[in-house]
C-alpha cells in the first residue's frame, strides 16, 4: 500500500524550505506527501495511548489564502505530482480538530509551537519531542535550509530503537539507492558487543549488504567526532534509548546529535513499528 | 506464547489491521509488548471459540496447503488402466463389459451401482461425442470412499453404434469416474482438449500400445498446462 | 504484576484510585467556591455588583484560550466524544483547566453548576491514569467512568447518582464489567468527600405525606418541567448561535454575557451561581414569594443560564436544572393552589423536588439519573412513586420533541454518537482496509480482448480494474457482466482493446472513507462493490458480500464480554 509522509505547512519562507525538504525526502524514497494547512492554531493527535495537543506558533496561520497554492508549487517544483491535502473530519471542540496518525513518516521542524525565532541547534520543541515519543511513525526533522542529502548516516548504540533506526537506515538506503554509513561511539562495552547485537537482530545479511562503512569511534569526545558524518548525510537515530531518569542524568545520543548535528536527522520514537 | 502480529492474524484468519485493532480496543486476550503479541494459547482459543473465530496453529498451516494436487490425465489413466479388444454389440454389452475390467474397486456393490448409473445416463442421452469416441460416466458422482478419480480407457474389439452425435460408430470408450463434480470437470476439460486435436483422433484409430498411448498423454497434459 | 492476569481486579483497584482522585478534585472545586463566594459576599450589596459576573466570565474565558489553550466546551460532551471515538483518551491539562475556570464564573456569580467540570476533570484523571498503565481503550473508557462516577458522587455525596449518571450518560452500556469498578470508584470518591467533609445531605430531609392527589397532580408537573425543559434547551442553543455569529475575542463575549447576568442577578438575585441556597429555601417550604414572582425566576434563571454558558462562560448545567427545576415545582404548586383552594395540597417543597427530578430527567433525557439523584440529595424515599412518574414522563415528552438530549445533539448531527453496540459503532470500528479485497487481476489499459480472456479464466472475480502500465493510474473498471456478449466472438479478440471496453464512470472510494459514508453510496448506487482507489492507484475491491462477514463478526466481538 503507499507510503504517506505527513507535513504541516506553514506559509512563509522558513515553511518553503522545510517543504523543500520533505518534498525531497518524498522523491528519493517514493513516499507521497500529504499536507495539512492549519486553519486553527492547535490540534490534537490522538495515538495509541496518548493524546498530545500541538498549539502552532502563529505564523501558521499567515496568508492562508495563499497557502494552498504555493504548498502546490513547491512539491511540483520537485517533479512530484500534486500533493493530497487533509481536511480534518473530527473535531474534539469547534476550533480543535483532530489530525489523523496513521502515516508512515511526518516532518517537523525543530519547533513547531514556540516562536521560529527559537528554531537553533540544540533545541527541539517539547511539542515535538511529544510527537516523537507516542508516533509509530518515524520524524523527519528537517533543516533550516534546504538540502539534498546524499547518504544515509546511522548513530548505532545498541538500544532498541537503535536497532530500529538501523532497520531503517537499511529501508532508506534500499527505497533510494543512496549508500549508508554506521557510526558508534564505544563507551563501556567493546565493538564485538555491538556485533553481537547485529547478529542477534539477524541484520548480518544487511551490514553486509547495504552498509558501505561502519565507523567506530573507540576515544575521544563523541561530539566531536561527529565531524566524521557528511554535512550531506540524512542522520537516522533512535530517540531515548534509555529510562528518563538515566537520561536526565547522562544526556542522550539524540540530544548530543541534535544539538551538534545540523544535518536532517530522521528520528526514530520508542513506539515506532517497522512496516509489515 | 509469542507471536508476530502478522502470524497472529494469519492465525486467526482476520487481516493484521483488524488483530492491532482488537488488541488496541481490548477486545481479545492478547497484549504487545516489544513488537510481539504475547497471549495464554488456551485463553486465546477459549475466545476465538465464543466469537465464531478458529485458531489454527500457524506451524499446522503449512501441512493444508497441499489440498488441491493438480491431477492431471496422465495420472487418473495410469489409475484407470488401458484395455484392449473389448466386445460387445451393442452400447449395454459394451459398458458391461468395460465396466468388468475396472479393476479400482473394493468391492462388488460399487461396480453393480456404477453399471447402473453408466446405463441410465446413456439412457438420458448418448456419451457418443463424435469421431469414434465416447465417454460413459455418471450423471451424478458416486460414492466410493476413498477412491480418487481415475479414467478407463478401453478399445473395442469392433466399432459400435453408439447413437453419437455424428453417427459414426465408437471405437474408444473414456469411463470417467470422479468423486465430486469438480474433479469430473476438470478432467473433462482436459481430454477434451485432446480429443479436438485430430492428430489425436488418428492416434487413436491406431490403437497404440499403452506406452505410446501413455506418453501421448503426458505431452497433451504438458500442452495444456503451458501458457 | 498479578493484576495484569486479572482484568477485573486491576480495573477495581485502580478504580477505586481514580475514584479518590476524583474525589479530590471535586472536594477543591467544592472548596473554591465556598471560598469565592465568602470573597465577594461583601461586595454583592454594591451597585457595581453587576460587573462582577462578567469579569469572572471573561478571566474564566481567558484562562481557557490562552493559558491552558484548550478549545472550550461544556465538558460532558467531549467526555462522550471522547469514549465515543478515541476509547477516552484525553488531555491531562483538562483534569484540572475546568476546576479553575468554572470557579472563576461561578464564584463570581455565573448562573452554572460545578457537576460538568467535575466531570470533565474525573474524566480526564481517569483517562490519564489509564495512560500511565499502558491500558486499552475498553480499560480506558471504564477508567474515565470511574473518574466520572467518583467525582459526581463526591460533589453531590451521592454515589448512586454517579453510578447511574456514568453508565446512562457517559457509557451507554450496562454490563458488569463496567458497573463494578465505576460502583467502586462512586464509593471511593463519596467516601474521601465524606472523610474532609462530613456527610452531608445537600438539601435537608423532611418528611412528606403522599397521598394519591399528589401523584395524579405531578402529571400536571411532568408536562410542565417537559415544556420548561425543552425551553431552556432551545434557549441554550439559540445563545450559543448569536454568541457564535457575532465577532468578538472570546473574552468580551464572555464579559458582555456575564454582566448581562450579574444585570439580571441585581434585580432577583436568586438566579445567580449554582443556587443551592435557594434550593434549600424552596424545599423547606420557606421561599416567599408568589405565583408572578416565581413565573418571572423560572424564565429569569433560563435566561442568566444561557448567557452564563452561552456567551463563553464555563460551567455545567447540572444546577441550574436543578434551580429552576425546584422554581418550576414551586410555580405549578402555587398555580394548583389556586385552582383547587380547597385541596389540602402536601407541602410545596415536595414539588419543587418533583420539578428538579424532571427537569433534570428532561434535560439529561437520563430518567434514572433525576431519580436517584434527587432521592439522594434529599435522603428520603418517601417521594419515591410521584418522582419517577415525573421522570418518566417528562424524559417522554423531552425526547418527542428533541430527539437527542442537550449534552448530545451535537454529536449526534456530526456522527460522533457511537455508543456500544450499535450499528454506527461497528460501522466506525471497521476500517475500509480492514475489508479491502485485494486478490483482483489488474489489467492494462492497452491489452487486447484475446489476452483478456485467457487471463479472465484464471480470475474468480466479476471485477477487472484497468490501470496505466507506466503511471500505474486506476482508469476505470470492467464488469463481466457488461462485456459478455463480446468475449464469445473470437471476431473481436484481436481488434479491441480493454480501453475501449472498460467503464470509466466508476464511483470510487478511498481508504480513509467512513464505511457509513460508503455503504449509503452503494445503496444510492445500487452497487454490490465498489473499487478503492488511493492516490490514483487501485488498492481492490470493497464489496457488501465481505462487510457482512465482518460486520458480524466485528459485532459477536464487541458484544461478547
Amino acid at each position: 500500500m503507499e507510503t504517506r509522509l505527513l507535513h504541516i505547512f506553514r506559509n512563509t519562507p522558513l515553511g518553503r524550505e522545510v517543504l523543500l525538504q520533505s518534498t525531497y525526502f518524498c522523491k528519493t524514497i517514493g513516499v507521497n506527501p500529504v499536507i495539512y494547512l492549519p486553519e486553527f492554531i492547535k490540534f490534537l493527535m490522538y495515538f495509541e495511548n496518548d493524546v498530545a495537543q500541538i498549539d502552532l506558533d502563529g505564523s501558521y496561520l499567515i496568508a492562508p489564502e495563499t497557502a494552498r497554492e504555493h504548498a502546490v508549487e513547491i512539491v511540483r517544483s520537485q517533479g512530484l505530482p500534486e500533493p493530497n491535502f487533509i481536511e480534518p473530519k473530527n473535531f474534539t471542540a469547534s476550533t480543535l480538530p483532530d489530525i489523523p496518525v496513521n502515516f508512515d513518516f511526518m516532518c517537523c521542524p525543530r519547533t513547531i509551537s514556540d516562536l521560529s525565532s527559537k528554531i537553533g541547534l540544540g533545541y527541539i520543541g517539547p511539542r515535538v519531542r511529544r510527537i516523537v515519543q507516542s508516533a509509530r511513525f518515524p520524524v523527519l526533522i528537517a533543516g533550516a535550509v534546504y538540502k539534498p542529502w546524499k547518504s544515509v548516516a546511522v548513530m548505532f548504540g545498541g538500544s532498541s530503537n537503535a536497532v530500529n533506526a538501523f532497520r531503517l537506515g537499511v529501508r532508506i538506503s534500499r527505497l533510494s539507492g543512496l549508500s549508508m554509513d554506521v557510526y558508534t561511539q564505544l563507551g563501556k562495552h567493546s565493538l564485538d558487543y555491538y556485533k553481537d547485537i547485529i547478529q542477534k537482530k539477524n541484520l548480518g545479511n544487511e551490514m553486509d549488504q547495504y552498509v558501505r562503512n561502519w565507523e567506530v569511534f573507540d576515544s575521544g569526545e563523541f561530539s566531536a567526532n561527529l565531524y566524521n558524518v557528511p554535512h550531506d548525510a540524512l542522520v537516522v537515530l533512535g530517540a531515548y534509548g534509555h529510562g528518563v531518569i538515566k537520561e536526565m542524568l547522562f544526556g542522550s545520543i539524540m540530544e548530543k546529535v541534535q544539538s551538534v548535528l545540523p544535518n536532517n536527522l530522521l528520528i526514530v520514537g520508542p513506539k515506532y513499528q517497522a512496516p509489515m | 506464547m509469542k507471536l508476530q502480529l502478522k502470524e497472529l492474524a494469519a492465525a486467526l484468519n482476520i487481516t493484521p489491521t483488524t488483530a492491532e485493532r482488537w488488541i488496541r480496543q481490548g477486545r481479545i486476550p492478547v497484549r504487545i509488548k516489544e513488537n510481539h503479541c504475547v497471549f495464554s494459547l488456551a485463553s486465546l482459543k477459549k475466545w476465538a471459540d465464543a466469537n465464531s473465530l478458529t485458531y489454527t496453529s500457524p506451524g499446522a498451516e503449512i501441512q493444508q496447503v497441499p489440498e488441491n494436487p493438480v491431477d492431471n490425465l496422465h495420472a487418473a489413466m495410469e489409475r484407470g488402466g488401458v484395455y484392449y479388444n473389448i466386445e460387445g454389440g451393442s452400447v449395454e454389452e459394451v459398458i458391461t463389459a468395460g465396466v468388468n475390467s475396472i479393476t479400482c474397486f473394493d468391492t462388488q456393490g460399487q461396480r453393480e451401482s456404477l453399471h447402473e448409473s453408466l446405463l441410465a445416463r446413456e439412457e438420458l442421452m448418448s456419451t457418443g461425442i463424435g469421431k469414434g469416441v465416447a465417454i460413459p460416466h455418471p450423471r451424478t458422482p458416486l460414492d466410493y470412499g476413498e477412491i480418487p478419480a481415475f479414467i478407463t480407457t478401453c478399445f473395442l474389439k469392433n466399432p459400435v453404434d453408439y447413437k453419437s452425435v455424428d453417427r459414426q460408430p465408437v471405437l474408444v470408450l473414456f469411463f470417467l469416474i470422479c468423486p465430486s463434480s469438480k474433479r469430473h470437470l476438470h478432467l473433462l476439460a482436459r481430454l477434451s482438449f485432446c480429443l479436438r486435436e485430430e492428430e489425436f483422433i488418428k492416434f487413436l484409430n491406431q490403437i497404440p500400445d499403452p506406452a505410446a498411448f501413455f506418453k501421448k498423454i503426458a505431452e497433451l497434459d504438458q500442452r495444456f498446462d503451458a501458457p | 504484576m498479578f493484576f495484569r492476569f486479572d482484568d477485573r481486579l486491576l480495573l477495581i483497584s485502580i478504580g477505586a484510585l481514580v475514584g479518590s482522585c476524583s474525589g479530590l478534585a471535586a472536594l477543591a472545586l467544592n472548596r473554591g467556591l465556598i471560598a469565592m463566594f465568602e470573597l465577594l459576599g461583601h461586595y454583592r450589596h454594591l451597585w457595581w455588583a453587576f460587573i462582577m459576573p462578567g469579569i469572572g466570565a471573561a478571566l474564566s474565558s481567558l484562562f481557557l484560550e490562552k493559558i491552558i489553550k484548550e478549545g472550550a466546551g461544556h465538558g460532558v460532551p467531549e467526555v462522550v466524544y471522547s469514549v465515543s471515538r478515541y476509547g477516552g483518551l484525553m488531555r491531562f491539562r483538562s483534569s484540572f483547566s475546568r476546576l479553575i475556570s468554572s470557579c472563576l464564573t461561578i464564584g463570581s456569580g455565573g448562573s452554572a453548576g460545578p457537576e460538568a467540570p467535575v466531570v470533565m476533570s474525573g474524566a480526564a484523571i481517569g483517562s490519564n491514569i489509564a495512560q500511565i498503565f499502558s491500558l486499552n481503550d475498553r480499560q480506558r473508557v471504564a477508567l474515565v467512568g470511574c473518574g466520572t462516577a467518583g467525582a459526581l458522587a463526591a460533589i453531590f455525596n451521592a454515589p448512586i447518582a454517579g453510578l447511574v449518571f456514568t453508565i446512562e450518560v457517559i457509557i451507554g452500556e450496562w454490563s458488569a464489567l463496567n458497573i463494578v469498578p465505576i460502583a467502586v470508584a462512586s464509593v471511593f470518591g463519596a467516601q474521601v468527600c465524606r472523610l474532609l467533609q462530613g456527610n452531608q445531605i445537600a438539601f435537608t430531609h423532611l418528611q412528606f405525606n403522599i397521598d394519591p392527589a399528589v401523584t395524579i397532580a405531578c402529571l400536571g408537573l411532568a408536562v410542565a418541567t417537559a415544556l420548561i425543559s425543552i425551553m431552556l434547551t432551545r434557549a441554550l442553543r439559540l445563545s450559543h448561535r448569536v454568541s457564535h455569529h457575532i465577532h468578538l475575542p472570546v473574552w468580551l463575549k464572555a464579559a458582555i454575557g456575564g454582566c448581562a447576568v450579574g444585570l439580571i442577578g441585581f434585580f432577583l438575585p436568586d438566579v445567580l451561581g449554582e443556587g443551592y441556597y435557594s434550593i434549600q429555601a424552596m424545599v423547606e417550604g420557606t421561599f416567599s414569594n408568589g405565583l408572578l414572582i416565581v413565573v418571572l425566576l423560572v424564565f429569569a434563571k433560563i435566561l442568566a443560564t444561557s448567557f452564563t454558558l452561552g456567551w463563553g462562560g464555563s460551567g455545567g448545567i447540572f444546577a441550574p436544572c436543578l434551580v429552576i427545576g425546584s422554581f418550576t415545582g414551586l410555580m405549578y404548586h402555587r398555580f394548583i393552589e389556586i385552582l383547587w383552594p380547597g385541596v389540602a395540597w402536601v407541602n410545596e417543597g415536595c414539588f419543587a423536588l418533583l420539578g428538579m427530578a424532571g427537569l433534570i430527567s428532561g434535560i439529561l433525557q437520563a430518567p434514572l439519573t433525576g431519580m436517584f439523584l434527587i432521592v439522594e440529595i434529599t435522603g428520603g424515599y418517601e417521594v419515591i412513586l410521584p418522582l419517577i412518574l415525573v421522570s418518566a414522563i417528562s424524559t417522554t415528552l423531552c425526547h418527542s420533541f428533541e430527539p437527542a438530549s442537550f449534552y448530545m445533539k451535537d454529536l449526534v448531527e456530526k456522527g460522533h454518537f457511537l455508543r456500544p453496540r450499535t450499528d454506527a459503532r461497528v460501522l466506525a470500528d471497521l476500517s475500509v482496509s480492514e475489508l479491502v479485497e485485494k486478490d483482483c487481476i489488474v489489467v492494462p489499459k492497452d491489452m487486447k480482448l484475446g489476452d483478456f480472456v485467457k487471463i479472465m479464466q484464471k480470475s474468480h472475480r466479476n471485477f477487472f480494474p484497468v490501470e496505466d502500465e507506466r503511471s500505474r493510474e486506476f482508469l476505470g473498471l470492467i464488469h463481466l457482466d457488461d462485456i459478455r456478449e463480446y468475449l464469445f466472438d473470437p471476431l473481436l479478440y484481436e481488434t479491441v482493446f480493454l480501453e475501449q471496453i472498460m467503464d470509466t464512470q466508476v464511483q470510487t472510494v478511498g481508504l480513509d472513507d467512513d464505511l457509513s459514508v460508503i455503504l449509503d453510496r452503494m445503496d444510492a448506487a445500487k452497487l454490490f462493490s465498489m473499487p478503492v482507489v488511493a492516490n490514483n492507484q487501485f488498492v481492490g475491491m470493497i464489496s457488501k458480500a465481505t462487510l457482512l462477514d465482518k460486520y458480524r463478526n466485528e459485532l459477536i466481538v464487541q458484544t461478547d464480554h
